[in-house]
């Protein structure tokens, strides 16, 4: 288990990370979402061990990150958002030495690079030089780097940047797959659709600060007590508008178009039946009207001010 | 001191790893290409060693000491320049510090890497005296007043060249850890060892018109006078033998600390970091 208590850190005047705290389970996969400089990897870089925080303290399977951090870099495996590949190497070489140096056994090293290189699709590459590889398939074998040692936590930076959609989609398969394996996974991302595809759990940072986090699900649900209704007319769109004005349960409406109005609506379901049936008894033409569905984009976009340090 | 050997050396898997990758690119030396190069390689130099040899009694064989102490010197920095700074700036600096090692093993396995090359340089360029020495039969090195025993002046030799390599390798791998990028490295390694062994030497020199002695204080420790002082036994005030002993011991105690400073700067790195570009 992974549990983050109130991480702080700055650099000179500038806030990088302020009072963060979340906890992880085994399987659990954390999308970390931030724009950019929202403080993703300096949380990120604390928890590999590779910044000491001013204040707080992160604990990995019970032992504390600060005080055993020999203990713990071998639980971690850490996926910057570059490759740092040596020039000259070969790919069965390149983990064959993060092998030794996670001290995986001499004989058990040859077993382990074929198994993390067919996890992630490689074995074909096994001879080939790591700097001839594509990006896909080098951010691929950087996965792999991170597997050779077994790690409880996998923190991944950015994973998904500068791939194309094949590599994409081909990593989010891997990673979901690593969560079912029981692995803690942390993935920063920008692309939040493809967040929402295998996290389970997200944490949204702004300004070094956790706005919010926890499961996608009960995030939503918290967000959604203002649900959006997506209404088509055949025309008089902007009229309903006026008219739905100070219902009990509209919060705001916001014609989007001719024919297409947005309502912030806060009643139940038996409200937004009546809602539908005093505007067809008003004669507005109504050709759909349903829930809007909100994704992981509309939690950010709500949740967020935009501002950056 | 137990503890400390077995992390450095019988505990480190990085330089188990270094050393290993050492075979393995001596194994890879099987490509034809590489094998006619090294085979013209050793036939010139043999070459060269035989005409040197027929012209015995006019070649200064103590020459090829201070080409030893040269090209150790040099080769030392350009293998160690870019060890750290090149992490860095290939970013997979962070990939290391992230593992189960302490900064201590990583700077050592990167100090590993020059020992073979020196150590190879130093054998080929001495092995030339030594064959002056055995075909004068006279057991001396035939240079210009040469009176000292051939055996002690290789040892002398090989133990500057050492100790002065390590001192080279330890302000190297502390300016490698200390640049961002490995331009920047090689920069202040060579200026560093340009004011350490040619200006410092210059200064003497100038000092030498006023001050003798403080001219031969300064000089000292300098590892070229120090060999010159072995070899040829010119002394003056300062008997060859300290001069030696100083030269060696200043250079070794030198050369561990500034590998140390290397491994506490890495050190530093790993726990403040740098502020992240996002």
């Amino acid at each position: 288990m992974l549990e983050v208590n109130g991480l702080c850190k700055s650099f000179g005047p500038l806030v990088a990370v302020d009072n963060v705290s979340f906890t992880l389970q085994p399987g659990d996969v954390f999308g970390f979402i931030g724009s950019n400089g929202a403080g993703k990897t300096t949380t990120i870089r604390m928890l590999a061990t590779l910044l000491e925080p001013d204040a707080g303290s992160a604990s990995l399977n019970g032992l504390d990150m600060r005080r055993n951090a020999m203990e713990v870099r071998n639980m971690i495996g850490y996926m910057p958002d570059f490759f740092g590949l040596y020039e000259d190497i070969k790919v069965w070489e390149y983990l064959d030495f993060f092998a030794t140096v996670y001290r995986v056994p001499k004989s058990e090293r040859p077993s382990i690079v074929d198994n993390v290189l067919e996890l992630v699709g490689l074995t074909t590459k096994k001879d080939a030089y790591a700097l001839s590889l594509s990006k896909g398939m080098q951010q691929r074998l950087s996965l792999a780097r991170c597997l050779v040692h077994d790690p409880s936590l996998l923190l991944l930076d950015e994973p998904a940047s500068g791939l194309d959609p094949r590599a994409r989609a081909e990593l989010k398969e891997l990673i979901a797959e690593l969560g079912k394996m029981g692995k803690m996974v942390i993935v920063s991302s920008h692309i939040l659709p493809e967040l929402a595809d295998f996290c389970n759990t997200v944490g949204i940072i702004e300004r070094g600060r956790l706005i919010t986090h926890g499961r996608v699900d009960d995030i939503v649900r918290d967000l959604q007590q203002t649900k959006v209704l997506l209404i088509r007319f055949i025309d008089r769109a902007h009229e309903a508008g006026m008219f739905l004005h100070g219902n009990e349960h509209v919060n705001a409406n916001y014609v989007t178009g001719p024919t297409t109005l947005k309502v912030d609506f806060t009643g139940e379901h038996e409200d937004q039946a009546r809602l539908l049936k005093m505007l067809i008894d008003e004669g507005y033409q109504v050709t759909s009207y349903m829930e809007e569905a909100i994704d992981l984009e509309d939690v950010f976009l709500k949740v967020t001010t935009g501002a950056v340090n | 001191m137990k503890e400390l050997y077995a992390e450095l050396f019988t505990e480190n898997p990085v330089l188990h790893h270094a050393t290993s990758k050492f075979s393995r690119s001596l194994r890879r030396q099987s490509v034809a290409s590489q094998r006619v190069a090294l085979a013209l390689t050793i036939i010139v130099y043999m070459g060269l060693v035989v005409s040197a040899l027929q012209m015995v009694e006019f070649v200064d064989a103590s020459v090829f000491l201070y080409m030893s102490l040269f090209v150790s010197i040099l080769a030392t920095a350009t293998v160690l320049y870019g060890s750290l700074a090149g992490e860095r700036e290939r970013r997979s600096i962070d990939l290391l510090l992230v593992a189960p090692v302490t900064t201590n093993q990583i700077v050592v396995a990167k100090l590993a890497r020059a020992f073979w090359p020196v150590l190879s340089i130093v054998a080929a360029l001495t092995l030339p005296s030594v064959l002056f020495g055995i075909v004068r039969l006279t057991g001396k090195l035939p240079a210009v007043e040469s009176e000292a025993p051939l055996v002690l002046v290789i040892i002398a030799s090989i133990g500057i060249s050492m100790a002065t390599s390590l001192f080279v390798a330890g302000v190297t791998l502390y300016l490698s850890a200390s640049n961002r990028t490995t331009s920047g490295a090689l920069t202040s390694t060579l200026a560093s060892l340009f004011l350490i062994y040619c200006f410092s030497a210059f200064v003497a020199a100038s000092l030498g018109w006023i001050n003798r002695g403080l001219s031969d204080l300064i000089l000292t420790p300098h590892p070229f006078v120090a060999l010159t002082r072995v070899v040829f036994r010119t002394y003056d005030k300062i008997p060859a033998a300290w001069s030696l002993v100083v030269c060696i011991g200043l250079h070794t105690a030198l050369g561990l600390i500034l590998v140390w400073m290397a491994a506490r700067k890495l050190e530093m790195e790993r726990k403040r970091g740098n502020k992240p570009s996002a």
